[in-house]
């Protein structure tokens, strides 16, 4: 087999980005994922009501993720951490595989804008069902790319069928939506650009791709209500969008601060689309600064949105750039030496690929000590301290899995199930604020695990009915007397 | 048929420039209170007090006993002695009127700019207050809003000039002595020049000119010429070690809250967005040549933006004026809008005004003179109660203390207006002295381990501190502490 330098390049690039994305499980989220597909798979049932917090036990819970969480503890349990790590990592590859598809330009150039886009994504990615929503947000985006460009009605027959997989997989299904909204929207600016110009008619095909469009809206709408919480999960994601609590005090959601180094690749991102549309002025669809505009807003109001960014807008980058970088078409196939020195190349990319595999899954022992309180949980499973535990909000998840069904945990990171007022309750009491000696009875607290750090702790250390029971450098765990 | 208007109703009738002006001024008189939600233009007020009494610029600090004598910048003393005049005269309601007066001149420059880069009337008056609107987020009575009116007084002469156009030379070291010595942001003209020198550059090559190019020449010298000047003032180049210093601490600006990223779950964060986008599809679609210059500039006013949202005013003054060059061709685009602006700029041409502006700005003197409160609350100027210890230093003015306090640094600007020289604070909002200080602040006020070995390093005897701070919370159960004053602001302790 013939291959040239630009295979190669595209090759490499991916192998490196599949290097990139391996990492350790280091989700707060993860744990109770997991345990929730384990729940899943022993009881044969999907839950409708909290089972893993005493503060709101039997409370309803939508259980959006499930099928995620099945996929999740399957994966699990056929291979481990190690196994999941290597399939996130190849879903995360998957996507940017989908967004060098979309994209027009010659490689070298999409290589460039790919690799920005996925320095800019990195800090979001992990074992977690939202990389899933960005596999399937890049393959809409995919599909009506394709559709657009040749109006062929088979990348659109996928569609209804994919919101009916992701409806049941996470949330995010409800951006399928935005993307049609969006792609309907670009059709209609599109048609008053031609009536402006007086150069459609009522009869325009552009209005007929609207029509089908909006055909394909409504059978995903349909396709969405195929699901265990049926048409409740219709609002479930505005739900989650307007809740102040969340948006607050959960940091994913917070804006990117760009003074930390992580974010800077996105300002990068941002800073190169003004500079090379500036400098290109290459003609863009009104469809896709639509895109860049609408998931542009989205990253800078929260973090977490970045990658919905990156997969809309680097395609759009790597045209600005092809408009103003001119580089020698060059396709030239290698010659039999040069073949040997590539697949060596290759191979060495594999091996780095490889090795980067079995570091990230030696890390992972380590990871899960410095991010959440293995210690301090192994020293409860010995002495079984009796009584409700209050736990830090982001190391409920890490509780579940370990020590459910045997302990119930005060929160998790499903703020939907625990609701604003709880939250809020929630973090006056770890602040140590006035009154949260009687918080902490209320609910029957006997246990407290904390981070060093918490304000909570000072006042518990202070309190003559409290006593410091275990503690190391990440955690510090009370008892009540 | 073109309508005439008598010559004395030209002189009578304001023109859309004074409209700017009154609107802008009046407004910052109406919100004037908020000027003072940063303990800030307290020191400075006191300053500017010092130098005018004593005809000196001090060099050393005499505010702080932690850093009593310390080598102290003066670096915003031109500004100082501005709010001080003003305070002398009419207390803070003459504080806000220089505010007012510098911000209402900022935005009629702006305006005239606009104008002068043949942006629509009907448009360059929305984009005006915009701008404004931009910049509203960091109106606060302290030196930083000279830089906003140097930066609107340098870009368009900077751009005049890498453009070819005749400016006088000597006008740009002559803007950037004042600067230095009015306010520390006059670094970013630096980054100006940059951008028009690199965007030159980049044009000379494309152009296959080389560098025989007199307007590169030109920029070269003026900002050789600017930089020497920027040396004048009373510490030389320790003012740029100051400058330089300051803004390379990481730990300060990730304190600092106006240094931290725009949050774009705010109003201020959506003018910002709205901006960046609309000056990039206007300047994306427009068929107006745009100088390479001016995509550096847009990029990395944004960047700076995006860093910190003090930078935002900023980036909206040197921004508008591109965005608004490019706005002709969307009127154009609408007939009835086209249309409805040549009307006012025929009748707007006939307008000779600015009777409307001074007298404005006189009778609001003469009010604010008399006593009349012109701000919206009408209970006068003043530092609010809830953000700052209003009543706790009514209270130590009664009840005086000896010995060494501890105040929170927010309030350090306020606590030397109101009390020095007969106390001097820990801390206060300037970050000459460098990190050590701010972050044992930080570890007192927070009760982190160790605080107590700093209470003792500063022989503190007594505290000032927010009521809903860590360190209240812990001192109120320390039997080694005792509360002689609490309200819902503040709470004073005193060591027994």
């Amino acid at each position: 087999m013939r291959i040239t330098i630009r295979q190669l390049f595209v090759a490499i690039l991916f192998l490196a980005l599949f290097s990139m994305a391996m990492r350790p499980i280091a989700d707060p989220d993860f744990w109770w994922h997991l345990r929730t597909g384990q729940l899943i798979v022993e009881t044969h049932a999907i839950p409708h009501a909290d089972p893993f917090s005493f503060t709101n036990q039997g409370k309803t819970w939508i259980a959006h993720e499930w099928l995620s969480e099945i996929f999740i503890y399957s994966i699990y349990r056929i291979g481990g951490n190690g196994l999941l790590i290597l399939t996130f990592a190849g879903i995360i590859t998957a996507t940017f595989l989908l967004v060098y598809l979309r994209s027009n330009e010659r490689p070298y150039i999409v290589g460039f804008a790919l690799l920005l886009g996925a320095l800019a994504t990195a800090p979001t990615w992990g074992v977690r069902p939202q990389m899933i929503s960005y596999l399937l947000f890049a393959l809409f985006l995919f599909l009506l790319d394709r559709y657009t460009e040749s109006r062929k009605k088979k990348y659109l027959i996928p569609i209804p069928i994919l919101v009916l997989v992701w409806v049941n997989l996470h949330a995010g299904y409800a951006l399928g939506f935005a993307i049609l909204d969006i792609y309907i929207a670009g059709d209609i600016l599109e048609l008053i650009k031609a009536k402006i110009a007086k150069t459609g008619s009522t009869n325009s095909p552009i209005l007929k791709n609207i029509l089908i469009l909006c055909g394909i809206l409504v059978l995903s709408v349909l396709a969405a209500l195929a699901n265990p919480n049926g048409i409740r999960l219709l609002t479930y994601p505005f739900e989650t969008l307007s809740s102040q609590a969340m948006q607050q005090n959960i940091q994913e959601w917070f804006s990117p601060d760009f003074h930390q180094v992580e974010w800077q690749p996105l300002a990068w991102l941002i800073l190169a689309l003004i500079g090379a549309g500036l400098l290109g002025r290459k003609s863009i669809s009104p469809t896709k600064i639509l895109l860049t505009l609408v998931f542009g807003y989205a990253a800078l109001l929260s973090m977490r949105h970045v990658p919905l960014f990156a997969i809309a807008a680097v395609p759009v980058l790597a045209e600005e750039i092809g408009s103003v970088v001119r580089i020698r078409q060059d396709v030239r196939q290698v010659g039999r030496l040069l073949k040997w020195v590539n697949f060596l190349l290759v191979m060495c990319t594999v091996l780095v690929a490889g090795l980067r595999f079995v570091s990230v899954v030696q890390e992972q022992a380590n990871t899960e000590k410095e991010k959440f309180p293995a210690a301090a949980v192994d020293w409860i499973i010995q002495h079984h301290p009796a009584g409700n535990i209050f736990n830090t909000y982001g190391w409920g998840g890490y509780l579940i899995w370990r020590l459910y069904p045997e302990y119930h945990v005060y929160i998790d990171g499903r703020a939907d199930v625990y609701g604003d007022l709880f939250i809020n309750d929630y973090l006056r009491i770890e602040a140590g604020e006035p009154g949260w000696e009687a918080g902490l009875a209320h609910e029957d607290v006997r246990v407290v695990l904390l981070e060093p750090a918490s304000l909570l702790v000072k006042e518990l250390t202070q309190s003559l009915d409290w006593e410091t029971a275990y503690s190391d450098e990440k955690s510090i765990l009370f008892v009540h007397k | 048929m073109k309508r005439e208007t008598s010559p004395l109703a030209n002189y009578l009738l304001p023109r859309l420039q004074d409209l700017i002006y009154v609107i802008v001024f009046y407004f910052v008189l109406l919100v004037g209170t908020g000027l003072f939600r940063d303990g800030d233009p307290g020191r400075h007020i006191i300053s500017g007090r010092i130098i005018m009494e004593t005809l000196t610029i001090p060099t050393r600090d005499s505010f702080l006993y932690t850093v009593n004598n310390q080598l102290a910048p003066p670096y915003a003393w031109l500004a100082e002695i501005g709010y001080a005049a003003g305070y002398k005269a009419l207390g803070l309601s003459g504080v806000v009127l220089v505010a007012a007066l510098i911000l209402a001149i900022t935005f009629t420059l702006i305006y005239q700019e606009l104008l002068s880069r043949e942006t629509p009337r009907l448009l360059a008056v929305p984009l005006t207050l915009w701008t404004a609107a931009l910049t509203a987020v960091h109106w606060l009575a302290r030196p930083h809003l000279f830089s906003i009116l140097f930066l609107a007084i340098l870009t368009p002469r900077l751009t005049r000039l890498a453009k070819g156009e005749n400016v006088p030379l000597w006008q740009f070291p002559l803007i950037l002595l004042i600067w230095a010595n009015t306010h520390t942001a006059f670094i970013f003209a630096f980054l100006i020049w940059a951008a028009f020198i690199a965007g030159n550059l980049w044009e000379s090559m494309r152009e296959k000119r080389g560098l025989d190019n007199p307007t590169l020449r030109k920029l070269f010298l003026t900002a050789g010429l600017s930089f020497a000047a920027t040396f004048v003032n009373p510490v030389g180049w320790r003012l740029w070690q100051l400058v330089l210093g300051h803004i390379s601490s990481s730990y300060l600006t990730d304190l600092i809250s106006e240094y931290q990223s725009p949050n774009f779950h705010e109003v201020s964060g959506w003018l910002f967005l709205i901006t960046i986008v609309a000056t990039v599809i206007l300047l994306s679609l427009s068929n107006k040549k745009h100088i390479f210059a001016e995509t550096i500039l847009l990029a990395t006013w944004t960047a700076l933006g995006l860093y910190a949202s003090r930078n935002i005013p900023l980036f909206a003054i040197v921004t508008m004026p591109m965005l608004a060059e490019h706005s002709r061709q969307l009127l154009d685009s609408i007939p009835a809008l086209a249309r409805a602006n040549q009307r006012i700029e025929t009748i707007e041409t006939q307008f000779r005004g600015r009777l409307w502006s001074i007298l404005v700005t006189v009778v609001c003197v003469a009010l604010l003179a008399t006593g009349t409160k012109l701000d919206a609350n009408q209970q006068g100027y003043s530092f609010n109660k809830v953000e700052f210890p209003v009543e706790a230093v009514d209270w130590i003015e009664l009840h005086p203390q000896d010995g060494n306090m501890f105040n929170y640094f927010p309030w350090g600007g306020y606590l030397i207006y109101r009390l020095w020289p007969e106390y001097q604070v820990f801390i206060d909002g300037q970050f000459f002295y460098g990190e050590t200080l701010i972050r044992q602040h930080q570890e007192i006020l927070n009760a982190d381990p160790g605080w107590e070995d700093v209470i003792r390093q500063y022989g503190i005897q007594w505290m000032l501190v927010p009521l809903d701070s860590t360190l209240a919370k812990v001192l109120e159960k320390d039997s080694g502490w005792v509360i002689l004053y609490e309200d819902q602001t503040a709470v004073i302790f005193r060591k027994r």
